[in-house]
Parts: C-alpha cells; sequence; structure tokens
C-alpha cells in the first residue's frame, strides 16, 4: 500500500492527482460571487453527504461501496441548485459549470472512505474542514483574479453576480488575461509552487526540531 | 454469489430512490421557479429595450428553455454561452423562420462576458442554440 502511495503515476503525491481539484478551481476562482456561492455548495454537499453516508453506513452494500457517495454527493449538489434556481434564476443559469463540478470533487477528496471510520463528531469536522480549505482557496485566488481580470469585485445576489466597485476605466485596465482560464491555471501553478516550497521548510523545521 | 446479487440489489434501491427523489423535487418546485425566471427576465427585458415580454415556458432540457412569446408561438430561447471569461446566460428572440434576431444578456455579468468575446465565437454558438434539440422538436411539430 505503501509502495503504491509513493509511485509517480498512481501514488497521492502524483502530478495526475494533484491535478484533479484544478477544474473546479478554475471554474469557481473566476469572480469573487461565484468563489463565495460555490464555497456554500461545497460546504452543503460535503456535510449533507457525509451525513448522509454516516447514517446510513449500515445500508452501504460493501461491493459497491464507492458507487452510493456518486449517486449521493450529485443528488445533494442537485438539492442545492434547486434552491438557488428559486433564490435568483440568473445566479443558477450563471453558475451551472461550478455546480456541476461540486460532486466531483467530493468524489476524488476521498473522505467518504473515512466517514464510516471515524466518530460522527471526528467525521463531521473533517467534511467541514476540508470544504472549508477548498472554498478559502477559491475565495483567495477569486480576491485576486477579480479585481485584475474585470477591474470589479461582485456579490451574489437576487439580480445575478452584481458588480461592486467598478468603472469603464477600471474594467479597461484591467488584466484581462487574468480572467481568461489561462490566467487562473498560472496564478494556481504559483500558488502551488509556494505552498510546496513552504511545506518543505516546514517539514525539514520540524524534523530537526525533533531531532534536538 | 449470493452477496453479490444483494449488493446489487441494494445499490438499484439507492439509486432508484434518489431518482424519484430528484423527479418529485424537480416536479413540485417546478411551477414556483418557471414563474420566478419569467419575471425576473421580463423585468430585466424592459431594462434593456422595448421588446415583446415572455409568457410560459413550452419545452426544456437540461441548460435551455423555450418559451412563448404572443400565445402558441414558441420565439424564445434562454441559453447559456460558455466562455473562457466564464457562463453568460442570455435570451434569444427569433423570427418564424429561426433565425435569431436579438440576443439579450440576463444580468451585467452576462453582459461583461458577451462584450469581451468575439464576434465569430458569439456566431458560433447562436449556430450552436439553432441546432438546440428543442428548436428540432419544434420544427417536427409543425
Amino acid at each position: 500500500m505503501t509502495h503504491l502511495d509513493k509511485h509517480p503515476l498512481w501514488g497521492s503525491n502524483s502530478p495526475l492527482s494533484n491535478l484533479s481539484f484544478v477544474p473546479f478551481i478554475v471554474c469557481a476562482s473566476m469572480r469573487f460571487s461565484i468563489a463565495l456561492v460555490s464555497t456554500v455548495a461545497l460546504l452543503w454537499t460535503y456535510l449533507l453527504t457525509g451525513f448522509t453516508l454516516f447514517i446510513a453506513k449500515g445500508l452501504i452494500p460493501r461491493t459497491f461501496k464507492p458507487i452510493i457517495p456518486v449517486f449521493l454527493g450529485s443528488f445533494w449538489t442537485f438539492v442545492f441548485a434547486i434552491l438557488l434556481s428559486m433564490f435568483s434564476p440568473p445566479l443558477f443559469h450563471e453558475l451551472l459549470l461550478p455546480l456541476a463540478l461540486v460532486p466531483v470533487v467530493f468524489m476524488i477528496s476521498g473522505l467518504d472512505s473515512h466517514i464510516d471510520m471515524d466518530s460522527f463528531k471526528d467525521a463531521m469536522n473533517k467534511t467541514i474542514l476540508y470544504a472549508l480549505i477548498l472554498g478559502a482557496i477559491v475565495i483567495l485566488l477569486s480576491l485576486i483574479r477579480e479585481p485584475l481580470g474585470f477591474g470589479a469585485l461582485s456579490l451574489p445576489t437576487k439580480e445575478g453576480i452584481t458588480e461592486l466597485l467598478t468603472s469603464d476605466m477600471a474594467s479597461d485596465w484591467a488584466i484581462q488575461s487574468f480572467a481568461a482560464t489561462s490566467g487562473g491555471l498560472i496564478l494556481l501553478g504559483l500558488t502551488v509552487g509556494f505552498y510546496r516550497i513552504f511545506k518543505e521548510v516546514y517539514l525539514h523545521y520540524r524534523s530537526e526540531k525533533e531531532n534536538q | 454469489m449470493k452477496q453479490l446479487f444483494q449488493d446489487m440489489g441494494i445499490l438499484f434501491v439507492w439509486i432508484i430512490l434518489l431518482f424519484l427523489f430528484s423527479l418529485a423535487l424537480i416536479w413540485f418546485t417546478q411551477g414556483i421557479r418557471n414563474s420566478l425566471l419569467i419575471s425576473y427576465i421580463n423585468t430585466e427585458l424592459k431594462k434593456q429595450a422595448d421588446t415583446d415580454l415572455l409568457q410560459e415556458p413550452t419545452a426544456e432540457t437540461i441548460n435551455s428553455l423555450l418559451f412563448t412569446v404572443e400565445k402558441g408561438k414558441p420565439v424564445a430561447l434562454l441559453s447559456t454561452l460558455s466562455t473562457s471569461y466564464g457562463v453568460s446566460a442570455n435570451i434569444a428572440f427569433m423570427d418564424p423562420t429561426g433565425n435569431v434576431n436579438t440576443v439579450y444578456p440576463l444580468s451585467i455579468h452576462s453582459k461583461v462576458i458577451n462584450q469581451r468575446t468575439s464576434r465569430d465565437v458569439m456566431d458560433f454558438f447562436l449556430n450552436i442554440w439553432l441546432s438546440n434539440s428543442l428548436l428540432a422538436e419544434k420544427g417536427k411539430s409543425k
């Protein structure tokens, strides 16, 4: 198992496994308003799917254990989408793509395999933490991408995505490449790169401290 | 082997239950969702132009809705446009021959996306909208 985990193609630290979250992060961090609603959708889906999996763990067939979270995650995201369309129809249409990726993100998080092994409190805490960390990454990236790409800051309202703090001049001056997908990927690459550098430094510091 | 068939049975029960819950949710909320959508679009159309207002939806797919504008004539299609700047929601008015006359974005965000998207890409999407299965169904029923 440890050998498989360190595999360059299938391991948990392989380049391919780290790519799994990229489509969601790129789509959801386009604008601040999209990031906010996506974070709420993440919390809703993670929490309710985790809760349902925990409550119904005796009813989940052992052979098809990984399949049930696929349907449950999609169902709870669908319920969120219906509620969103009742709150604001334009917001629902503009956020279809990031919403469609929320259950995919839950599936690849691997949370479902931990839920039945933990206590109820631990399982719920873990799902909330996973959703909040991903939501925070998306919100932070959107705070960089939206002002630079659209020259604005937006909020989700009943009238759809409403722009605040904007002007024609700001919009003209905005660095448009940052709003484009390629800009998002460049920014994401930089973030992941810096994260890994700081992680290495921190791990080195911890091991030095423990050896003393 | 018996365990496998038992597990398959439980899996199918899960799938069927979730499918039925989803269908029930769609069915129960359809009326309120459609009236909210039409009321929002008509308010937006009044702001943007002096044009006919939508009356009722006649057909629906996963990301498009066809509306009647005058009684019995389905001529307005709500559809989304996916570009590298994001997704914009638009309502397209069509003449009786099926040509798109005007496209109205549904919000400021959609308007910004449309403005930044090149004319060629917009034309490409209009062609996709015209090949929409809802319009094809409408053509068959005539």
